[in-house]
């Protein structure tokens, strides 16, 4: 597996939490939520198409509706290697951090 | 949502913006940004979305621009340097590409200037819309002729009778001239009668003086500005006095500016219409409903169209004069008679429509040329290509820089065509009469045009070897040292096949078109009209026709002297009605008057059929001649007799008896038909005083003439007009033609020529290692020579078999249009040939003998 940008994970945490209803309006929705910085959708939809083509995302088209205009969205979904990859970086990550702990730092400050 | 509970919409506009940032293959990208709107209505209202939205167009236009404009730029700036690098590395092939396609666009350039201001003429006018001329059409003896020639009572009626016809003016056709004389300067001038009504309707300013002056006095004159400066240079002509003919006063009412040349209607000066009541003695002739001497110019009410007016008007000039009976007349759009003619002859679209093609056909040959030269050239390119396609590059993108190639070469071509054009444009301007001008900064349409050109061109030309090269397989461009390929050879052959047929073709045309426009011209016009000079005889001249003639006569080196009406290059004097024993009651046919003196056929040398020419006592006159008339062969077929010899005829109430038939003459100007003819002695009518002369001492005996005519009428003007001299200016017109068909043939055969040149050396070039090879076994240059002689020989013989048929059908239909012409014989086919051949020669030797003279070794060397 390559080296997952921050960006790109973040927008593959979104995919996996939305579930079913992960689209360009929520996913930005979501980043900018829990992030606390603004997403706007050309921000995730690069991130979105890079991880489609390294085929760590999939996505189809889900249905319309008149709030946009009659287009259909465009669902993405986490695939098996995606899976893997979230795997991987919680794992290396819960190691990583397993050391460090959030009140010590805190005080410090 | 609104209170509807619907959505609100993007507007199209909109839709289209946005799409355009996204660029996606589906429309969910829009569609997540349509939600996004509709969320930001509801929460934060109408006019804020509005605001985000536009905001969010703004700041995605630096990425739009750099991702279309910027990287666009930026690839074809790489295709250009590519480009001219390829061009600096094979000067001399580009330089022949260059230049075919730089001559097929002169020829392009030259002949749309020449459209362009073709359809212009006519069309400066305020009215142009609303103007339009009287055409006839008559229906005689099972044929119909159409004219522009109206009584000019004609006029008069339609003004007063019809309300939807705002103006009219009528115009004396034909060309008059007269002595006009302003103190000191006298000369001889040609003077226009007709309605001052004609600067109400038509645009010819006033920059001195006005209409209404004019109007008030009907002895006023108006001059454009080139013939006030002739006679008054910078004094104020207003109010001057011209006298014409020495016996006539007329006052200059005011000054024109000079007639553009894009003007149908042309006239030096002006006088009204009534002065042609005072010239002869006739006085009545400008109500009269018994001729057809006059142009009427007719001007209707806005939003009148001519349908409705000309169903009115239809038989207006017969029941004027029962004796018109087949006489149709009809309105035509005056901005039209340029291009289309008189009832759709004699216009100069067909005229135009043939060049055009030729140019078009010159372009296209040139570009095939161009097709070849830049596909041969790639021999050299092959590694390039391979390279690149190992790099990555797509086929598109390939293509496209071989598109850039000859677009660039193309525009290269436009740049050295318009300095040719304007090289050129003086020569050309000769040839075809025009005043045309390359003005690029105000010519828009022309800018636009040839850009148009240049490009299209470029791809066109472009076209068959971008798709050819762009198709090899990398490895084999690489592998071989000298690239060869069998493929394409075939479209190559072709196209040049092609290119020889189109230029054996035209110079086969030009050859025939050259001498038939001349046979057309020297036609026999059946008359002797060398070395005879005249003048237009004056009032007072006339008036001593006789004495004048008698004195003239003993001058040594004056063969003879005689004088008619009308120029014998184009007698427009005629008329109907006339009637003799036996007349079918449906013909009707429209004579032609000529008033000659006793001396007429002698001095012209044309032959009597039958009965005498009217015979001359001692001091030249026939007094008996006043009730005799003498016809011509054609009417006396007309009249269906054998002997018309002492039958009467009678016109106009008046008997006359026939005295004899004269040889058929031609009498107007580049027809073929000749039209029936009565020839009367009226010396009261002779304008034009004819001296056949000797060529040995022609200047004594000039100024001896001059001296007599001075002393009949002091003051007379020194000038002097030879008649031949006229003819051959009217039939330069096309002898012109003739030569611009020729310079577009030379053309032709040039480019041919070059491409020739190029692909002989191509063809050479890769086939440098076998005749290495073949020098290495001991063949001599002479051998391998010939050996490619045959197989160019094959070529052009198939391009001949192919082109000779094709060139006797389009000949024969073109000559079609003239009843008397050439015979198309098989000398001039076999010459083309010759000449295409010899081109191949040359081309091919020259290539081969360079290559065949290289030391086979370095040929050999790099294998």
């Amino acid at each position: 597996m390559g080296i997952l940008s921050r960006q790109e994970e973040m927008v593959l945490l979104a995919v996996r939490r939305l579930s079913d209803n992960a689209y360009g309006v929520t996913i930005a929705e979501k980043l900018t939520e829990t992030t606390g910085r603004k997403w706007v959708l050309g921000a995730v939809y690069v991130p979105l198409e890079r991880l489609e083509k390294k085929e760590l995302l999939t996505s189809y088209l889900g249905n319309s509706t008149q709030k946009r205009g009659g287009r259909s969205k465009r669902i993405y979904k986490l695939t098996r290697e995606g899976l893997k990859a979230l795997i991987e970086i919680k794992t290396i990550e819960e190691s990583i951090w397993k050391e460090i702990s959030l009140p010590a730092m805190e005080k410090e400050l | 949502m609104n209170p509807g509970g619907n959505y609100y919409k993007l507007s199209r506009l909109s839709e289209i913006l946005i799409s355009n940032i996204f660029r996606d293959e589906d429309d969910a990208k829009l569609g997540d940004f349509i939600e996004v709107y509709n969320d930001f209505i509801d929460n934060k209202g109408l006019l804020r979305a509005r605001l985000w939205f536009w905001h969010y167009v703004f700041i995605s236009f630096p990425k739009l621009f750099k991702d279309t404009i910027f990287w666009r730029f930026s690839m074809f700036n790489n295709y250009l340097k590519i480009a001219w690098r390829n061009i600096k590395k094979h000067k001399g092939n580009s330089l022949i590409n260059i230049s075919c396609l730089a001559i097929g666009m002169t020829g392009c350039l030259l002949i749309f200037l020449w459209v362009q201001n073709e359809i212009g003429f006519d069309r400066f006018h305020e009215n142009a819309d609303c103007l339009y001329i009287s055409e006839t059409r008559t229906m005689l003896s099972g044929r119909e002729y159409n004219g522009a020639g109206t009584p000019p009572a004609f006029g008069t009626a339609l003004k007063s009778e019809y309300p939807e016809i705002k103006n009219t003016a009528r115009i004396k056709s034909g060309t008059f001239y007269y002595s006009i004389q302003y103190g000191e300067k006298i000369y001889r001038e040609r003077i226009s009668a007709g309605d001052f009504s004609l600067f109400q309707m038509f645009t010819f300013p006033f920059i001195k003086g006005s209409l209404k002056i004019a109007e008030s006095d009907p002895n006023s004159i108006i001059l454009t500005e080139r013939i006030a400066k002739k006679y008054f240079e910078d004094e104020d002509p207003l109010g001057r006095i011209f006298t014409i003919d020495n016996r006539f006063s007329f006052t200059v009412a005011g000054v024109i500016k000079n007639i553009p040349s894009n003007s149908s209607i042309q006239f030096n000066c002006i006088v009204p219409l009534e002065f042609i009541d005072r010239l002869g003695s006739n006085s009545e002739v400008t109500k009269a409903w018994t001729n057809l001497s006059f142009t009427t110019y007719v001007q209707l009410n806005k939003g009148i169209s001519p349908e409705t007016v000309n169903n009115k008007i239809k038989n207006r000039i017969i029941e004027g004069n029962g004796n018109y009976e087949q006489v149709n007349v009809s309105l035509s759009r005056f901005s039209d008679i340029h291009l289309f003619g008189i009832g759709g002859h004699g216009g100069m679209f067909r005229l135009l429509f043939i060049f055009g093609f030729l140019a078009l056909i010159i372009l296209l040959i040139a570009c095939f040329n161009f097709m070849n030269l830049f596909t041969a050239a790639y021999t050299y390119r092959a590694k390039e290509i391979g390279l690149r396609k190992v790099f990555g590059s797509s086929r598109i993108y390939i293509i496209k820089q071989f598109f850039s190639e000859s677009v660039l070469l193309a525009l290269f071509s436009l740049i050295l065509a318009l300095i040719l054009t304007k090289l050129y444009l003086p020569v050309f301007n000769d040839l075809i009469h025009r005043q045309l001008t390359l003005n690029p900064a105000e010519n828009y349409i022309l800018i636009a045009g040839s850009l148009i050109l240049a490009v299209m061109t470029g791809i066109i030309a472009g076209s068959y070897p971008s798709f050819f090269l762009s198709s090899f397989k990398p490895v084999r461009l690489l592998r071989d040292t000298y690239f060869k390929t069998t493929k394409g050879n075939g479209v190559r052959k072709v196209l040049v096949i092609i290119q020889f047929v189109a230029s054996i073709v035209l110079i086969i045309s030009t050859v025939v078109v050259y001498h038939q426009l001349n046979f057309v011209n020297k036609l026999d016009l059946g008359f002797n009209k060398n070395n005879v000079m005249y003048v237009n005889l004056n009032h007072s001249l006339r008036q001593k026709y006789y004495p004048l003639k008698q004195e003239i006569s003993q001058i040594p080196g004056v063969l003879s002297v005689t004088a008619t009406q009308a120029h014998l290059s184009g007698v427009y004097w005629n008329g109907h009605g006339w009637n003799w024993k036996g007349r079918d009651s449906n013909i009707d046919p429209l004579i032609t008057y000529l008033y000659v003196d006793e001396s007429f056929a002698e001095s012209f040398k044309i032959d009597m059929t039958q009965g005498e020419f009217f015979s001359s006592d001692n001091q030249g006159i026939n007094s008996k001649s006043n009730g005799f008339v003498i016809i011509n062969e054609t009417l006396k077929n007309i009249m269906k007799t054998d002997n018309p010899v002492g039958m009467s005829i009678s016109g106009h109430a008046v008997n006359y008896s026939i005295a004899g038939v004269i040889k058929d003459f031609h009498f107007k100007p580049l027809n073929n038909y000749i039209d029936p003819l009565i020839i009367r002695i009226m010396p009261e009518n002779f304008n034009y005083m004819y001296f056949k002369m000797n060529p040995d001492n022609m200047k004594e005996a000039r100024e001896s003439i001059y001296a007599v005519l001075k002393k009949f009428s002091p003051g007379f003007p020194s000038e002097f007009n030879f008649l031949d001299e006229d003819f051959d200016r009217m039939y330069l017109y096309v002898e012109h033609l003739g030569k611009i068909f020729q310079y577009f043939a030379i053309l032709a055969i040039l480019i041919s020529f070059l491409g020739l040149l190029g692909l002989a050396s191509y063809i050479t070039k890769q086939r440098t290692q076998e005749i290495g090879i073949r020098k290495a076994m001991g063949a001599s240059t002479m051998r391998i020579i010939l050996l490619f002689l045959k197989e160019f020989l094959k070529w052009v013989a198939i391009a001949n078999t192919i082109a000779w048929p094709t060139a006797y059908l389009i000949m024969s239909g073109w000559l079609q249009n003239f009843a008397e012409r050439v015979s198309l014989n098989f000398q001039i086919c076999l010459i083309s040939g010759l000449i295409s051949t010899l081109i191949a020669f040359i081309a091919v030797i020259y290539q081969v003998f360079k290559t065949a003279r290289a030391n086979p070794v370095n040929s050999l060397r790099y294998e």
